[in-house]
């Protein structure tokens, strides 16, 4: 496998009290928590990673739940004909992948993938396409859990490529990261 | 080159479905309705007009009623070949069961309506308004890479009070409707409905006879980064989403006959949009038909991108482009040769490209060719 170089990361939090983390501090302070963890497993998982080009590096979310606590504040507040500011770009699960980029800077794609452990293989080819089809591409794919309604569990991996076309990733390499990415929605938080 | 095509293309809207949808665009007509004949109890003065589908309760999931009323128009009987189905949504209903989780309510659905299809629903994209598009993009990805050979694309999604309300208080709705670059623009027409196609590969299109068929050349998608409300201004980051889907093509402007824009008529949306098609094509841009339906049909939110997607097709296959219904007096500083609305523009090439850029400052493109 050398057009894919793969760096693994792992992130939890046992509770909902997520600060704001300090790439966004100085650009929004609004974000839900699951997009919070985002941030931050994001950061985490390019800390000593110094070449990559934002410009082409693409943002993959898979999440299940999306920014929760954000539509509970909208659906509360519509009850009382009262809307809620910047509804949609707070609330839609596309927030996990958009306020990861705007916390890098990064402008590749961004979007999230809403569902369960069942899309991961087809989170993982997309992302390893989008790395691999760009000029110095390269994919921050994450995998975020709500656990018992209390904390967080996120693991990312990092997609480089070597400026090859993808054709097809060894499955021995889809399995690993595979493996890595469900440890998001098997392990249990640890305190 | 992407091993890539759209087969059966069909979406649902406030102006029809089908060929009636079609033949309605061409003739210039409107879908959409005044809000207070929608909505009268929470808007009673409020006539601005949104595409809301007709005869839709107020009191139960309304992104439910809707997967319900288009199931016997959009999803055809060969969608059983399809290993898998992607959904796309922004954010469904705001109240009720399904609150924020279009996931949730597909899954409902399919499972008590599809259940031959339901065992291979995975999952939903979510990318605000340009879901519809990147779920295109990313079916052509998995089939291309011969993941699968047939994937189904649904995208969908709801206007409810509630979501009527969030946009009226953004001003992100118009005061009267969507006008599409033109001077007086002043804001979009949020809509609803939705758009099914199939996304199949050479081996998957040899399995059907379908009649029509889309080459998916490639696709572009860039985010802002920059604000997590506003839009990059200064059209750089757009163009690039448009620039790479020219690039992942092996296409250059000139190979371009049509361009179905986003066009929310959002005073600033339609400015960033300008500039970036004007950064991506150039000169060139003055010889592309350019048009765009939310005046016809309005904003479909999460189900927008497919929706327009399957629009561009059928111009295409046809080689005529509807005129922007809504758009009367061209903003000239925008400087687009954009259709206006009760006219139609002859399409010279077969090769377009779809736009869209959605909350959040997600920009996506995708390059479309109808074969036959």
């Amino acid at each position: 496998m050398d057009n894919l170089n793969c760096f693994f990361s792992f992130y939890s939090i046992p509770d909902d009290r997520i600060p704001v983390p300090e790439l966004l501090k100085n650009k929004d302070k609004r974000a839900d928590s699951a997009a919070r963890v985002a941030v931050q497993a994001a950061a985490n998982a390019l800390t000593g990673i110094s070449a990559i080009d934002l410009t082409s590096l693409n943002v993959v979310v898979v999440n299940r739940e999306g920014c929760k606590d954000h539509i509970s504040k909208v659906t509360n507040g519509i009850k009382k004909n009262q809307p809620a500011q910047g509804f949609f770009v707070r609330g839609g699960p596309q927030t996990l992948a958009t306020y990861t980029a705007l916390a890098l800077g990064s402008h590749g794609a961004a979007f999230t993938f809403v569902g369960d452990q069942k899309i991961l293989k087809d989170a993982i080819t997309t992302a390893c396409y989008l790395a691999c089809n760009t000029k110095d591409g390269a994919t921050l794919l994450t995998a975020i859990v709500k656990k018992n309604d209390a904390g967080y569990q996120a693991s990312t991996v990092l997609v480089l490529s070597n400026n090859h076309r993808f054709e097809t990733i060894f499955s021995s390499l889809e399995q690993k990261m595979h493996n890595h990415l469900s440890h998001a929605f098997d392990m249990e938080i640890v305190q | 080159m992407m091993d890539a095509f759209i087969v059966y293309p069909n979406a649902y809207t406030s102006l029809g479905h089908g060929e009636h949808l079609w033949k309605n665009l061409l003739q210039g007509s409107c879908g959409l309705s005044s809000a207070n004949t929608v909505y009268h109890e929470l808007f009673p003065d409020n006539t601005s007009k949104i595409g809301a589908l007709k005869d839709l309760a107020n009191n139960d999931s309304r992104l439910l009623q809707i997967l319900q009323l288009i199931e016997n128009f959009l999803i055809p009987d060969e969608a059983e070949i399809c290993q898998l189905i992607l959904g796309a949504s922004s954010l469904g209903d705001l109240e009720g069961e399904f609150a924020g989780d279009p996931y949730g309510c597909i899954t409902h659905y399919l499972q008590k309506n599809k259940p031959s299809i339901a065992k291979n629903f995975s999952g939903v994209i979510s990318s605000a308004c340009s879901s519809g598009t990147d779920v295109l993009s990313l079916a052509a990805i998995m089939v291309h890479q011969h993941k699968y050979d047939a994937i189904g694309v649904l995208a969908v999604d709801c206007l409810d009070q509630g979501k009527l309300l969030q946009h009226v208080t953004l001003g992100t709705q118009g005061q009267d409707r969507a006008r599409p670059f033109d001077v007086n623009r002043s804001g979009t027409s949020f809509g609803e409905g939705g758009g099914f196609a199939m996304v199949v590969n050479s081996n998957g299109l040899k399995k059907l006879g379908a009649d029509h068929v889309f080459k998916i050349h490639g696709f572009g998608m860039s985010c802002d980064a920059q604000h997590i409300t506003a839009p990059d201004e200064t059209g750089e980051i757009p163009a690039l989403a448009i620039s790479r889907a020219l690039t992942a093509s092996g296409l250059s402007a000139n190979d371009i006959g049509y361009i179905n824009a986003h066009a929310s008529g959002t005073p600033i949306n339609d400015q960033v949009e300008s500039i970036a098609l004007h950064k991506a094509f150039g000169k060139t841009l003055d010889s592309i038909a350019v048009n765009g339906t939310k005046g016809a049909i309005g904003h479909l939110l999460g189900a927008t991108g497919l929706v327009e997607a399957i629009l561009a097709c059928w111009s295409l296959s046809h080689q005529n482009a509807p005129g922007t219904v809504g758009l009367e007096n061209k903003d000239e500083s925008l400087n687009l040769p954009v259709t206006i609305g009760g006219l139609t523009k002859k399409i010279l090439k077969p090769i377009g490209l779809s736009t869209t850029f959605g909350f959040g400052g997600v920009n996506s493109a995708i390059v479309i060719e109808s074969l036959y």
